[in-house]
């Protein structure tokens, strides 16, 4: 099971292996990484679980890793560990979307709730991205036909008035309508028109 | 030998002489493009004497054309050095006065030649003479001008007015010091040209039966131009030394300013650094907690307890890493006089005293005998003092009162503010590290102003003065008199 996976990244051995240890014990999957470089490289955007990463590292440091994450698509959520935390970092973080930010001396307790809380907002964020992807790949296997008469639908307009304006019979308009609404799985018009604004962002 | 041979050839020789030497210095110092154009103006010169002295000598008119195309070659040259040096030394003088005097004169110089070169087939005329200095030499009969005349004329007056502009220049945007050069060189300069010219003037008329004299006039010029040259190069050479100890100044100030920052970053390297050891014990006790629950975690547990046995002596380590840093410092031991060490304090913090717009007063006697101690230690104690007051003011400003006096138990200073004084809650642990009432700073600077101070044989406390602000004190015996004096 991947869901439970914790990507560690420290640039100091010790704090490294102790975190990771603690964590293994506490039940997750946990990848150790001594660089943000190291981490780059066994991730991707189908990646799951969440990042926790120290804040001051040589070459690549936090904020960069999470710049880097962005511009490559990993959509891991990030909690950042410090030694010291200074106020401008953690504003800069957190304007990132960090999930978290704590100093290394919090007690285990608090870093595992701040992970289960990065865990679930993944979990969610990938639920949905999966969701999305389904209805996507239904929405494929319209005709253009088919999408016309249905985009007509949800613009509220009855069969009669679809049928005048594409020039075609209202027998073949329902003949389109039910076809589309079987492809994509909903039964009623309001079902259909949740989803249409869901695929075409506009929840 | 004649005297007008001794006087022309004198005057060639010097000229060429200094041209070696002007040249000279400029091949060393490129940068220095007035020296170019002053070695280009006393070549010029060279040039008109020399064609003035073979003047006088040559018997016909064919020559004496021949002499004047070199003649208008030589101003030429005169007039660009002469623009060039101005521009290059000043950075004054008018380019479009310069190029229309310039180019004036040159197209005429340019008919003369056509002129002479038409007539180079023609017969040639003996020409009279005049005594001379005791001798007789050749002169111009007039009216021998050119039928350009004007143009040459007109040259010259451009010429005049660059020279006026750059004078009237210099003296508006000028000091005291440099209108006094635009005076000797304006003067000299104004002068001498018109002596020259009118000289030509005169004689190329037919007024003044003469050979030609415009190198004897030019030289005062030149003259004028190479001290005022001299004089420039001693006062940049002034004007450098001036620069440089300002630089050590700085630099002085700098190294100041960085050991102040020094704590600043030493306590925050302090935290990372020993943030790491601390934080990876925390994970391992946290891991052999919950292995504890577990059976068959021996193992594992022995490799915790020794991961944490390790992460402890690193954390010592960054303590005894510090405590060298701080002991390798051997202080110093000399005499030490508080006043100039206050100043320098003020100056350092001058940036911020101002934005809170805080006044420090100084009553230090000049005459206080020196202590005995390290400077740059003693500074940091009157910096550590001077800040915390400087924290203490809110932006309406206030004042800081530094005063020192010899007491019964040697040096007393006293250092007063009217802040916010001292939260009653800290007042005894004070001069104790990690003490403080500051949201941002680690609570160590006092700590080790009294450390300093303890080091030095003295004694500093907080005085028990009714508010506001605060007081506070300190003492240092005195130092051997000797010592002092032989320090």
């Amino acid at each position: 099971m991947d869901r439970r996976r914790i990507y560690l990244v420290d640039d100091d051995p010790s704090c490294l292996e102790a975190t990771a240890r603690m964590l293994r014990l506490s039940g997750y999957e946990v990848s150790s990484h001594g660089s943000a470089e190291d981490f780059l490289c066994s991730v991707d955007g189908e990646s799951r679980g969440c990042v926790v990463t120290d804040l001051r590292m040589p070459e690549i440091d936090g904020l960069r890793l999470q710049q880097k994450m962005d511009e490559l698509g990993i959509r891991l959520p990030v909690i950042f560990l410090t030694a010291h935390g200074t106020i401008p970092s953690t504003v800069d973080a957190m304007r990132h979307g960090a999930e978290d930010f704590l100093t290394k001396d919090v007690p285990m307790e608090v870093l595992v709730a701040a992970i289960e809380r990065a865990l679930a907002r993944e979990q969610a964020a990938y639920r949905e991205r999966r969701e999305l992807r389904r209805l996507e790949e239904r929405f494929r296997r319209l005709t253009p036909r088919e999408r016309e008469v249905l985009q007509l639908v949800v613009d509220g307009n009855m069969n009669k008035q679809i049928a005048a304006r594409l020039g075609i019979h209202e027998r073949t308009v329902k003949l389109h309508r039910s076809t589309g609404m079987k492809k994509l799985e909903v039964s009623s018009v309001a079902t259909l028109t949740t989803l249409w604004n869901r695929l075409h962002g506009k929840v | 030998m004649s005297w007008t041979t001794a006087i022309w050839s004198a005057t060639i020789a010097t000229c060429l002489t200094l041209v070696v030497i002007h040249l000279a210095i400029w091949y060393r110092q490129r940068q220095r493009k007035a020296l170019l154009y002053m070695a280009l103006t006393l070549a010029g010169v060279a040039g008109i004497a020399l064609v003035e002295f073979l003047l006088m000598r040559a018997g016909d008119s064919h020559t004496a054309r021949l002499l004047f195309n070199w003649a208008n070659l030589w101003v030429l040259v005169i007039m660009v050095g002469l623009v060039g040096f101005l521009r290059f030394t000043y950075g004054i003088g008018s380019p479009t006065l310069a190029a229309g005097a310039i180019g004036l004169r040159a197209v005429a110089a340019l008919l003369v030649l056509a002129d002479a070169l038409g007539r180079a087939g023609g017969t040639a005329s003996p020409l009279p003479t005049i005594p001379f200095l005791g001798e007789t030499v050749h002169f111009i009969p007039a009216p021998q001008v050119a039928s350009t005349w004007y143009l040459n004329e007109v040259g010259n007056f451009l010429f005049f007015l660059f020279i006026l502009h750059a004078i009237l220049t210099m003296w508006r945007g000028g000091r005291p010091k440099e209108r006094a050069s635009a005076l000797r060189l304006g003067a000299g300069i104004l002068f001498f040209t018109l002596a020259a010219a009118s000289l030509s003037f005169l004689i190329n008329h037919g007024i003044l039966q003469s050979p030609y004299l415009v190198s004897l006039p030019f030289l005062p010029v030149v003259m004028v131009l190479i001290l005022e040259l001299a004089r420039q190069q001693a006062e940049d050479a002034r004007s450098k030394e001036i620069t440089l100890a300002e630089m050590v100044r700085l630099r002085h100030r700098l190294h100041q300013a960085d050991r102040v920052s020094l704590l600043g970053h030493l306590s925050s390297a302090l935290v990372h650094e020993l943030g790491q050891p601390l934080g990876a014990i925390l994970r391992n006790a946290e891991a052999a907690e919950l292995l504890l629950d577990r059976p068959g975690g021996q193992e594992q547990l022995r490799q915790i307890i020794q991961d944490i046995r390790r992460d402890d002596r690193r954390a010592m380590e960054v303590i005894s890493r510090m405590r060298e840093l701080f002991d390798r410092r051997t202080m110093e031991r000399r005499p030490v006089h508080l006043l100039p060490l206050a100043r320098e304090v003020v100056t350092l913090l001058q940036l911020e005293l101002s934005r809170k717009g805080v006044e420090v007063e100084l009553r230090i006697p000049s005459q206080l005998p020196a202590l005995e101690g390290d400077p740059v230690l003693l500074q940091q104690v009157l910096l550590n003092l001077l800040g915390n007051a400087l924290e203490a003011m809110d932006d309406r400003g206030g004042w800081i009162r530094l005063e020192a006096a010899v007491t019964s138990g040697g040096i007393e200073m006293t250092l007063r503010d009217n802040g916010r004084g001292v939260p009653p809650d800290i007042r005894d642990c004070l001069f104790d590290p990690f003490c403080t009432s500051k949201k941002s700073g680690m609570g160590i600077g006092l700590a080790i102003s009294r450390t300093i101070v303890e080091a030095h044989g003295g004694r500093i406390w907080l005085g028990r003065e009714a508010g506001p602000g605060a007081t506070f004190h300190l003492l240092f015996p005195l130092a051997d008199r000797e010592e002092a004096t032989h320090g």
